[in-house]
């Protein structure tokens, strides 16, 4: 026929191809899975890259003269008798780190196994700690006629603003005796009382302080629980005459259960790879945990124990990793209880009895007031005494205002708030944590919409759980992870160049996102799709169902998700200790004022350094709504 | 240096400081390069006839015998010295993240002594329970009253000095600007003024661009406890009329650090200091 088209036949391989296309815009028209495909690439590259430069590492010659051929078990050569020791080429293969560190026997013993029993110890007995003291405020707060509740709950987050090392400090400051010093610390000051020397250094104060600083976790976490939790089910247990224990132990506890597996996981994973806490409160009497021996493993001998470093580091990241497995094979098993009676929504609070209630909201409110507030107090307290605890000279604002220099001529420090260099590092930490906050909350919010959508999905449960994988690793390790990376594309780690700066804005990004997509995880969850799929109906396009509905909804949440990165940057201080000059950012710059032996000057840093934070806290709360708890996971 | 506040402790002898249960406030050498040096460097030969000398005197109060070195001696029959000596005062020792730490435990600590920078010293700020009138510099003594003619009272060595280096790199954008300014810091008063008013630091091409600290320690202290220097005045604090480095290396024997020297023994030694460490 006249004008009819002959349709031209395409070979098989044009179709599959044509079909393949097709299914995969398809795929990738659909905003979640766009997200995921970006986002599982990004993370598995900035997760899988790092992880395996540390493998690697630990498995070839980092220092040239640092590994010997030969005779590993002669661990001391005796260069004078023996002569000249062979050793293995820069960058060969070798197993002579792990060695060292599993079976060789000063070192591995000193090094790792010790220092692992002790992290292990420290490790339990702060998630112990964190959890029983975090939930019975929590049970308090949500569950008791308990008076001052909005005090408590409102200051309760305030040991995590800090940085651990502060509560350290302040732990420090105020149990140690006599029995170290010439004289001793608030406590013995204000009562006379020497308390036991293991309450000062070792095991006890590090799990103590460690637990301190992660209870608003189990508390935020434990009360979102308790606070939803339908007190139904414990009335039909008290209906049926089961005893207080059982009720406790076989209802209670099992609704508890994800809060407390998520609980046990952060705190558990942190407090392995703490450094700051172990160095204040084990060093001055050798007891060494894992992440200390670490860093001396990677910082001393001249970088030729490195390698071992690297070995002990991803030690540590097992052991995360572990967690995160325990966590999931829990949490994935979920039980249901179903009443025997009918139902309802109330939740029931225990009457502390109308004596019993002030005697024990007064106490809960001094032991909280004096855990989170006394660290304030005491820094503030110490930057006005000429020397740490020293009152003998009355109190004085020359750490804060004075315009001659104190300590010794070349450090030449002024009172903090003349002194140049504190602005200028505050000005850092504020560009760099505004910085990783604004990107790190970015990528959680569109991590946590597309899991949410798609979490039934393996692109879904892959991304969710690498997402959370930087958490796992050790803040110094991967500080010093990209300060190889910078310095192998030309930038000096140690400057304070721009370029510098974006590689900590990376660093801060990748550490933090777990946190944000998180936050925006929970809010999306509680979020019902149908809201979006209204929006969807109407021909809404994506970015505008984000902006204009479901951002509105959840703002309070998702800001906190901004506010965590931003928070937990400014007073973070592992992350970039290889990164960045002295004086680029505030917490940087407090180490070096430890350096001074002028303890006021570092006190009043410490001080400011909270302030400022609270402040932002605040200010952010106040205009928003937001806050750190709902970003942690808390609120309503 | 040693506090001796309420105390009337006298240490003139390096193995004093490898007595059992002394506590040794300092640096960890694994994270304090300085310290790890000096330890590596006390192995030569000239450090260990000193210490094998010191050892000998009678006033050696360390309670080790003679037994207790030659635990060592598969290093060598002099070099057991030092390596006894290391072992000891890594025993003995509390480390510290960074000598600001190092001095906060040491200024309150009687009986305490410690191996941190000379300058540092001049961080503790005066008060009635703290001062600098405690703190005593083995070398110099309890007396020191003149830093032009001090006497030596330590037997052994002094202590450790080590080099601060000016470095011209390689890739330098601006070498001869580089040049002019590493030649301003280390040859003009002006230009080394701001290590001049520290104690203990000493510039390499002639002290006449120095501050002359010889009588750092005479002046007045007024009830506020300021402190105003006069050479005028009596001597306060002993532990800062600061000598010449002359004095510090010719008669007090310090152990002066030679790079080559280190960089040749750092594997061995560093490894024994590992495993010392580990020990603790």
């Amino acid at each position: 026929m006249p004008g009819a088209s002959v349709k031209k036949e395409r070979s098989p391989i044009f179709k599959i191809v044509r079909r393949g296309a097709t299914k995969t815009f398809t795929f990738l028209g659909v905003p979640a899975n766009s997200i995921l495909v970006f986002f599982a690439f990004v993370l598995l590259l900035l997760n899988i890259y790092p992880l395996f430069t540390l493998v690697v590492s630990s498995f070839s010659v980092q220092a040239a003269n640092s590994v010997p051929v030969s005779d590993w078990d002669v661990t001391v050569w005796n260069i004078w008798d023996l002569g000249e020791r062979e050793y293995a080429a820069l960058g060969s293969p070798t197993g002579y780190y792990w060695w060292t560190i599993l079976v060789s026997s000063d070192l591995a013993t000193g090094f790792f196994w010790l220092p692992l029993a002790r992290s292990l110890l420290v490790s339990v007995f702060a998630c112990i700690f964190s959890i029983v003291f975090g939930g019975i405020m929590a049970f308090l707060i949500t569950r008791s006629n308990m008076p001052f509740k909005k005090f408590i709950g409102a200051i309760f987050i305030f040991p995590y603003i800090m940085p651990q090392w502060t509560l350290a400090l302040f732990w420090k400051n105020f149990f140690i005796t006599t029995n170290f010093t010439a004289y001793g610390g608030e406590l013995q000051a204000l009562t006379g009382l020497i308390v036991p020397d293991w309450m000062v250094y070792g095991w006890f104060p590090i799990a103590m302080v460690l637990g301190l600083h992660y209870t608003p976790f189990s508390y935020i976490l434990i009360g979102g629980v308790l606070q939803n939790m339908d007190s139904n089910l414990e009335e039909a247990a008290t209906i049926l005459n089961i005893p207080r224990w059982k009720r406790f132990t076989r209802v209670t506890i099992p609704m508890l259960k994800p809060a407390l597996f998520s609980t046990i996981l952060l705190v558990f994973s942190s407090a392995m790879s703490s450094y700051s806490v172990p160095t204040t409160l084990g060093n001055p009497v050798n007891f060494y945990t894992l992440a200390t021996q670490m860093k001396s493993l990677i910082e001393g001998s001249g970088g030729k124990n490195i390698g071992s470093g690297y070995a002990v580091a991803i030690v540590l990241i097992l052991i995360g990793v572990v967690m995160l497995i325990m966590n999931q094979l829990q949490t994935g098993s979920r039980k249901q209880f179903t009443t025997v009676t009918g139902k309802s929504g109330q939740i029931s609070k225990r009457n502390l009895g109308k004596v019993g209630r002030w005697v024990i909201g007064v106490v809960a409110s001094i032991l909280v007031a004096f855990v989170c507030i006394g660290p304030m107090v005491s820094f503030f307290l110490e930057s006005l005494l000429p020397n740490s605890g020293d009152f003998s000279n009355g109190l004085s604002f020359k750490a804060w205002i004075s315009k001659e220099p104190i300590g010794n001529a070349s450090a030449g420090y002024v009172g903090l708030l003349f002194e140049p260099r504190v602005w200028q590092a505050l000005r850092g930490s504020v560009l760099l944590s505004l910085a990783c906050g604004l990107l790190a909350g970015l990528c959680g919010l569109l991590i946590g919409y597309a899991v949410s959508r798609k979490r039934k999905s393996a692109l879904g449960i892959v991304v969710n759980n690498v997402a959370f994988f930087p958490y796992l690793m050790p803040s110094v390790a991967l500080s010093l992870i990209f300060m190889m990376l910078a310095t192998g594309i030309g930038i000096p780690a140690t400057s304070a160049t721009f370029g510098i700066f974006v590689v900590m804005v990376i660093v801060g990004v990748i550490k933090y996102i777990p946190f944000a997509s998180r936050t925006s995880l929970n809010a999306m969850l509680q979020l019902s799709e149908e809201i979006e799929e209204a929006g969807m109906i109407m021909h809404i396009p994506w970015w505008k169902r984000m902006t204009r509905i479901i951002f509105p909804i959840q703002k309070a949440a998702f800001i906190s998700g901004f506010l965590l990165p931003f928070i937990s940057c400014m007073r973070e201080l592992d992350l970039f200790v290889f990164l960045g000059s002295d004086y680029f950012i505030l917490t940087r710059f407090m180490f070096m004022l430890e350096d001074t032996g002028v303890a006021a000057l570092e006190n009043a840093a410490n001080f400011l350094l909270i302030v400022i934070i609270l402040g932002a806290n605040y200010l952010v709360n106040a205009l928003t709504g937001a806050s750190m708890d709902k970003g942690i996971g808390g609120g309503k | 240096m040693y506090n001796n506040k309420n105390k009337d402790q006298n240490f003139d002898n390096v193995w004093d400081f490898a007595k059992a249960g002394l506590t040794i406030d300092t640096m960890d050498p694994t994270n304090e390069n300085v310290n790890m040096d000096w330890l590596i460097q006390l192995t030569s030969d000239e450090n260990c006839a000193l210490l094998k000398t010191a050892f000998e005197a009678n006033t050696n109060d360390s309670g080790l015998s003679i037994d207790d070195i030659n635990a060592y001696k598969e290093y060598g029959e002099t070099r057991k010295y030092a390596f006894a000596f290391i072992d000891r005062f890594i025993s003995n020792a509390a480390f510290y993240a960074d000598d600001g730490k190092a001095l906060d435990a040491f200024k309150v600590a009687p009986g305490h002594a410690a191996w941190i920078v000379y300058s540092k010293i001049q961080n503790v700020t005066e008060s009635a329970d703290i001062s600098k009138k405690d703190i005593v510099i083995a070398a110099l003594g309890k007396e020191n009253a003149d830093g032009k003619n001090p006497t030596l009272c330590l037997n052994g060595f002094g202590g450790f000095m080590y080099k601060h280096y000016l470095m011209l790199t390689p890739k330098s954008p601006l070498p001869w600007t580089t040049c002019a300014f590493i030649n301003f810091l280390s040859t003009t008063k002006i230009g080394y003024s701001k290590w001049a008013g520290d104690v203990g630091d000493y510039p390499t091409y002639g002290e006449e661009i120095n501050k002359d600290r010889t009588m750092n320690g005479h002046g007045t202290l007024d009830a506020e406890y300021k402190w105003t220097q006069n050479a005028e005045d009596p001597n306060v604090f002993p532990c800062l009329n600061d000598p010449s480095s002359n004095w510090w290396i010719d008669t007090a024997k310090s152990v002066v650090e030679t790079p080559s020297y280190i960089a040749k023994y750092y594997n061995t030694v560093a490894a024994f200091i590992m495993n010392a460490i580990a020990k603790k």
